[in-house]
């Protein structure tokens, strides 16, 4: 069993080197904000997926709504075509794909800021009271206090977004604890294994 | 080299469970129960290499290992195989459950080819054969995959010459980093566990 030791060294060293650097699977993730879809796209090893394929579907009915590329930054943008969920689709070269789920209520809030004719938010009513001020009270330094507001929430909510950008990239890189996992259960494998041979035996 | 759920068609996910469900039984049969823990350790040793990722070259790639894998083994690779590539869909997200079938002909066929052309080699002393020929059989595992790979792929419309050349290109600096790996494994085990490397296709 000399070498099985070495070997089973070696692994656990392999493990070490492994948790660092990671394989080959590409994800997907997407937010709506003021109309627009941005998606984030990157191999489990943190690199970008650059020029690939992004197919946007409707998700209930599996209409295709567009198509578009990621730029070098592995990032694409786009209008919401319509008020649905939203199914995107990565499409890297090689046989990787992966697709994220933009929610009904994500894409119609997001629409709901943007202003979208039609589809005014109910927080609209507001306006009426504030039209009533004097003109001073709704604004700061000439910018009006809602485009104000708008952009202070936006860069304050810029970190926590870049954040959970960043926490969805962790989570999709494997765990020690998979790791650990899946050489237990090869080992319980080899266990069933040998059982049959001794069993057979008697 | 794991292709993702839904790119391929019913028809070649079919054929790839087809042709590994045959390997695998093939597999089987040849597996002696006085090599189940040697299975196990290459099963274990696969399992991990696809979490070491080559970082050089225009597409990140990681080691697959198939080729030491298929010259240790010779017709069990297509069991360790299977299994290291489910636990790698269950536990990473790699491949997916439904191109189980094709992933695992794809990397194991490779393994067993290489196999056939170097297992006489291994029995020789020559070190510089020996050498020679482990870094072959390293290359050979990978590229008879990056080769599968884009042959599964032509079916999606895909030109096959142009997904060739791109999973080819890919994984040139895995095929040196295996062959290296290979080699070393081949000739570390030739000096502690001559046995290891008969040569014999236990048919």
């Amino acid at each position: 069993m000399d070498v099985f030791k070495k070997v089973s060294i070696g692994l656990i060293l392999l493990l070490l080197v492994g948790s660092n650097g990671l394989a080959h699977k590409v994800n997907i993730f997407a937010y709506a904000e003021r109309g627009v879809v941005y998606t984030e796209s990157y191999f489990n090893d943190g690199r970008k997926v650059i020029d690939s394929t992004v197919e946007v579907f409707d998700a209930k009915n599996n209409k295709l709504l567009l198509i578009g590329r990621t730029d070098k930054n592995g990032e694409f943008s786009f209008k919401i075509p319509q008020a649905t969920g939203l199914r995107i689709v990565l499409n890297a070269s090689m046989g990787h794909k992966n697709e994220y789920l933009l929610s009904e209520d994500e894409v119609r809030e997001a629409m709901g800021t943007a202003k979208v004719p039609g589809k005014s938010p109910p927080e609209r009513v507001k306006t009426e009271k504030m039209e009533a001020m004097p003109e001073t009270a709704t604004k700061v330094y000439g910018e009006p206090l809602e485009a104000l507001m708008e952009r202070i929430v936006e860069e304050k909510t810029a970190t926590i977004m870049n954040k959970l950008l960043k926490i969805e990239e962790q989570m999709q890189k494997p765990s020690v604890r998979d790791i650990i996992g899946g050489l237990g259960y090869i080992l319980g494998l080899m266990g069933v294994g040998i059982y049959f041979r001794y069993r057979s035996k008697h | 080299m794991h292709i993702s759920e839904g790119v391929l068609s019913a028809p070649v996910l079919l054929t790839g469970v087809i042709l590994s469900a045959g390997g695998v039984s093939l597999g089987l049969k040849k597996m002696d129960y006085e090599r189940i823990p040697e299975v196990a350790v290459l099963t274990s040793a696969f399992f991990v290499a696809s979490l070491i990722h080559v970082p050089i070259g225009p597409s990140s790639a990681h080691l697959v290992l198939n080729g030491l894998v298929g010259l240790l083994l010779g017709w069990p690779a297509f069991s360790a195989i299977l299994v290291g590539l489910s636990l790698q869909a269950l536990l990473f997200q790699f491949g997916g459950i439904t191109s189980l079938g094709v992933n695992t002909f794809n990397i194991a066929l490779p393994a067993v080819v290489s196999f056939y052309l170097f297992r006489l080699f291994t029995i020789k002393h020559n070190p510089y054969i020996l050498l020679f020929s482990a870094f072959l059989c390293g290359v050979v595992g990978i590229l008879g995959s990056a080769l599968l790979v884009a042959l599964s792929l032509v079916t999606t419309g895909e030109a096959f010459l142009t997904v060739a050349k791109l999973v080819v290109i890919a994984h040139l600096p895995v095929m040196v980093i295996e062959g290296l790996i290979t080699a070393t494994a081949v000739v570390s085990l030739k000096k502690i566990r001559p046995e290891l490397l008969t040569g014999k296709a236990k048919i």
